[in-house]
């Protein structure tokens, strides 16, 4: 009977209370609404019911995942935690996604990224939504990594990145740059990865690209012709090679024909 | 703990006696064979459970449970309600487990040996044992719902521990219990009036107005996208904490999982053109949190996915957490697991690894392949990151049995390792017997540390042996640093204790060394061309100086070191190396801006520095 009685009165508390909160839940921003704009409304099973559950199930998982606890703690607490290593990396990502573009540059310029996984990831998502102002951030030197192998990790990943998307736009961020280390530091990168990606157009801007990774460590003035040709003339024999040699034909005589002919002719030699 | 487990089973005090002399009969009767028994408290138990099976068959105290079945409400009752149900079932389950973990469970929790006396007696690390206790506890809670019984692996191990305590006083504890039963039971019959309805109906109006009030205002916050809190970047205050009012929310919501919910994720992230990294995300880490029952039907729902090569992290992600529960399972599991069984083993090992690294070295030790290899790698590039000192112990550990992976290993150790703590990582790396793979990893390592830690990276390559290669390491070293950190390293008061050399170069520096920094620092610091001549302690370096730094800026800002080519002396013009750099220099001016360099050679008195200078210009004019 007086399990009855509590059974009953749960219930009617329930419904009342569901009726109250689902009123409050449309005047209140839900995940992708704008804020202040009413979201749909939704049965309790709804996709998007269960998006949010499972958003906030992994957000609760675990210390670590609280927004205002620095990505660097995040980790101290994820490896204390002694669980799996794809666990830490699977919420560490779970942090840089749910972070924006504002938050993950604060977090970088506080030093609270250094590991290789997530610098990439950082660098990925701050490039794919802003390149120009990432690369500004960089040649700035706003971020800290705490260490020069994880600057070239973010550095990498951020070429590389922007490469994919638009590698002209790279190669002319990469021409407005004061002359000297860093310029060559980084071009030397972004077109090695050109040179992989597409053969072709990093052939097509040999010239200017040679300009860019013109500096030998010590000093000499040796230009880099060949070296970069023997790079391009690589991947693009393994592509297309019929493509190449009819790109070779159409060049007017001059230093980068010389370059690309001699290194598609050493690279013959060397592997007939 | 014989007499303990007996009671546990029977629950009264005079049969467990009974069955405990009997086991005892039998261990006088079996005792020709005991010499074989590594574990003699653990034989005794398994006879005392078999005779307990017999005696709790003819004897069960129904009436006892059935009464307490109605103390639900208060706390202490719940526990000794779970202590009730446990007790029956546990030394059975025990019994049906495998020997270690059956040999830890008796000696630890029901004779309170402690694991440092277990692994004397046994072999093994205490460590080991202790891992191996916490992952059988994980098991007899496993077994213990198999059998209906709702009980974590942490509650398991604080009943075990107390029921040692308390096999003296359970009799007690149960009468007192089925006093208090009973009474309640009196009371609710004494109460089945109007007025006790009428009561009832008073409390079941303030459950209906709790539970009003909490779902409705506690929804907003139960829903709170984590993505719409205000944000905190930065803020180092509010670390939150396992007790944090929050998390125990959590554990609760968790039971909210449902294979709908992980469909739904899978299907979102199946379903869009290319993969999207926010959706891959947020699958990875849901993979983490399906519950032991769910395993097998969220990894049909994976074989069911329409791209298994899109869902290759997300099953490394259910199967590490699969792992992280019950790792030989899951290894035997990802063996069956088709396209994903690379990454389902990857990431059973690696788990295991980080969990009990020492079963998973023995495994990986018998098999020895290329696969383990890899997932050994990426196991150390983690343990680097916070505890370099542990990866180097596991090199250590597989170097003799497995020298393959050890060279390996011990390279990439040895650099990670170099980031955070250069100098025990240089004399971890000193210490490998072969000099051939030592050599030029310590001239690497040094390359690599004194760019950011400048002496540091020059005491790691101090470690060499061979003299000539020792300098080459150094002066390749100081390259580097200069290259990279020179701007920070000159100027006093700024410059860190590891690099500072405001002060002027250090006794043991060669010549080569100074000319060798200067050269370097003009690469991305030929501004600062003034601040290092201030450095040079008489003429002599001040010349090293002027030599390096103009070959240094020859390709970067040969404007800022006109003074150097101003005051070398004529005989640097003389030598090869002299002319080269001298020519190198004004072309690339020329190159840079032609005019201001013209306007400074006009000024320059004639001499062999002015002759080369011109000739390379002239040369690099009819080049053109």
């Amino acid at each position: 009977m007086k399990a009855w009685i509590y059974g009953g009165c749960l219930l009617l508390g329930l419904a009342i209370g569901g009726m109250m909160g689902g009123a409050s839940d449309s005047a209140m921003a839900t995940p992708g609404t704008p804020a202040g704009k009413a979201a749909p409304s939704k049965t309790a099973r709804s996709p998007e019911t269960l998006e949010t559950t499972a958003t906030r199930m992994v957000f609760s998982a675990s210390p670590a995942m609280k927004e205002n606890v620095p990505l660097d703690q995040a980790i101290d607490i994820l490896v204390a935690e002694r669980k799996s290593p794809l666990r830490t990396r699977a919420f560490l990502n779970s942090r840089i996604q749910a972070m924006t573009s504002n938050q993950l540059a604060q977090a970088l310029a506080n030093g609270e990224v250094q590991t290789e996984a997530e610098l990439r990831e950082t660098a990925r998502r701050l490039t794919t939504e802003d390149p120009e102002g990432t690369f500004a951030h960089i040649e700035k030197q706003d971020f800290r990594f705490g260490g020069m192998e994880n600057m070239y990790t973010f550095i990498d990943t951020m070429l590389h990145t922007w490469a994919d998307a638009d590698a002209p736009a790279v190669m002319a961020r990469l021409q407005k740059m004061s002359r000297g280390g860093s310029q060559q530091d980084w071009s030397l990168r972004f077109s090695d990865y050109w040179a992989k990606i597409d053969p072709a157009a990093a052939a097509a801007n040999f010239d200017a690209l040679v300009y860019l990774r013109n500096m030998e460590d010590r000093g000499d003035m040796i230009f880099t012709d060949r070296s970069y040709a023997e790079k391009i003339v690589r991947t693009w024999k393994q592509r297309d090679e019929e493509g190449m040699n009819r790109y070779l034909q159409d060049l007017p005589a001059g230093r980068r024909r010389d370059a690309l002919e001699k290194a598609a002719k050493a690279l013959t030699a060397s592997k007939p | 703990m014989a007499y303990a487990a007996a009671f546990r089973i029977c629950g009264d005090r005079v049969e467990a006696q009974d069955i405990l002399q009997q086991a005892l009969i039998v261990l006088a009767r079996r005792s020709p064979e005991l010499g074989q028994v590594k574990c003699l408290g653990a034989w005794l138990h398994r006879v005392v459970v078999l005779e307990a099976r017999k005696a709790r068959r003819k004897a069960v105290n129904r009436r006892l449970r059935e009464t307490m079945a109605h103390q639900e409400n208060e706390v202490s009752e719940e526990q000794e309600g779970l202590a009730r149900q446990i007790a029956p079932e546990l030394d059975q389950s025990l019994d049906t487990m495998n020997e270690k973990d059956r040999w830890v469970l008796t000696l630890h929790y029901l004779e309170g040996l402690t694991f440092e006396t277990i692994s004397r007696r046994l072999g093994g690390t205490s460590e080991a044992w202790q891992k191996r206790s916490v992952r059988a506890l994980g098991k007899l809670a496993r077994k213990l719902r198999a059998r209906g019984i709702s009980v974590s692996g942490v509650a398991m191990g604080a009943y075990l521990l107390t029921s040692r305590a308390e096999a003296g006083v359970a009799a007690s504890v149960l009468h007192t219990l089925t006093c208090r039963a009973l009474e309640q039971g009196a009371r609710d019959t004494a109460a089945a009036g109007k007025l006790a309805v009428l009561l009832t109906m008073k409390t079941g109006v303030a459950i209906s107005l709790g539970s009003g009030v909490l779902l409705a205002y506690g929804w907003g916050a139960l829903t709170h996208d984590p993505l719409r809190l205000p944000p905190h970047v930065g803020s180092r205050t509010g670390e939150a904490t396992e007790s944090d009012p929050e998390y125990a929310l959590a554990a609760r919501r968790e039971r909210g999982f449902t294979l709908e919910m992980v469909k739904e994720a899978m299907n979102d992230y199946d379903r869009t053109e290319t993969p999207d990294p926010r959706l891959e995300s947020r699958l990875r880490s849901l993979m983490f949190l399906v519950p032991e029952e769910a395993l097998e039907d969220v990894f049909k729902i994976l074989m069911a996915s329409r791209d298994h090569q899109r869902f290759q992290q997300i099953a490394a992600a259910l199967f590490a957490c699969w792992a992280e529960r019950d790792p030989a399972a899951a290894l035997a599991r990802s063996q069956e697991a088709a396209d994903f069984s690379y990454q389902a083993r990857r990431a059973v090992m690696i788990t295991w690894l980080n969990q009990d690294i020492e079963t998973a070295v023995v495994m990986m030790l018998a098999n020895k392949s290329d696969e383990d290899k890899g997932f050994l790698s990426e196991y150390v590039t983690y343990q680097c990151e916070r505890t370099p000192a542990e990866a180097a112990a596991l090199v250590d550990r597989i170097a003799k049995d497995w020298p393959e992976a050890d060279r390996m290993l011990f390279e990439r150790v040895a650099r990670l390792w170099c980031r955070s703590d250069a100098l025990s990582a240089g004399d971890w790396v000193a210490s490998y017997p072969d000099e051939q793979v030592s050599r030029p990893l310590l001239r690497s390592m040094a390359m690599d540390v004194a760019k950011i830690r400048g002496f540091e990276g020059l005491a790691i390559a101090n470690h060499i042996g061979d003299a000539r290669a020792r300098l080459e390491a150094r002066n390749n070293a100081i390259y580097w640093w200069a290259i990279t950190t020179a701007g920070s390293s000159i100027i006093p008061g700024q410059a860190s204790p590891v690099r500072d050399v405001s002060g002027g170069f250090p006794a043991d520096w060669t010549a080569e060394n100074i000319r060798t920094f200067a050269q370097a620092a003009m690469v991305n610091y030929a501004d600062k061309f003034p601040e290092i001549l201030k450095i040079a302690r008489d003429e002599d370096q001040r010349i090293l100086i002027y030599e390096g730094a103009i070959k240094g800026a020859a390709w970067s800002n040969p404007a800022a070191v006109t003074e150097a080519a101003e005051h070398l002396p004529d005989s640097f013009a003389q030598s090869s190396g002299g002319k080269k750099t001298l020519g190198a220099f004004v072309r690339r001016w020329n190159e840079m801006d032609p005019v201001a360099l013209a306007d400074w050679l006009s000024t320059q008195p004639p001499g062999p520095k002015t002759v080369v200078m011109r000739d390379a210009l002239n040369k690099e004019g009819t080049k053109r």
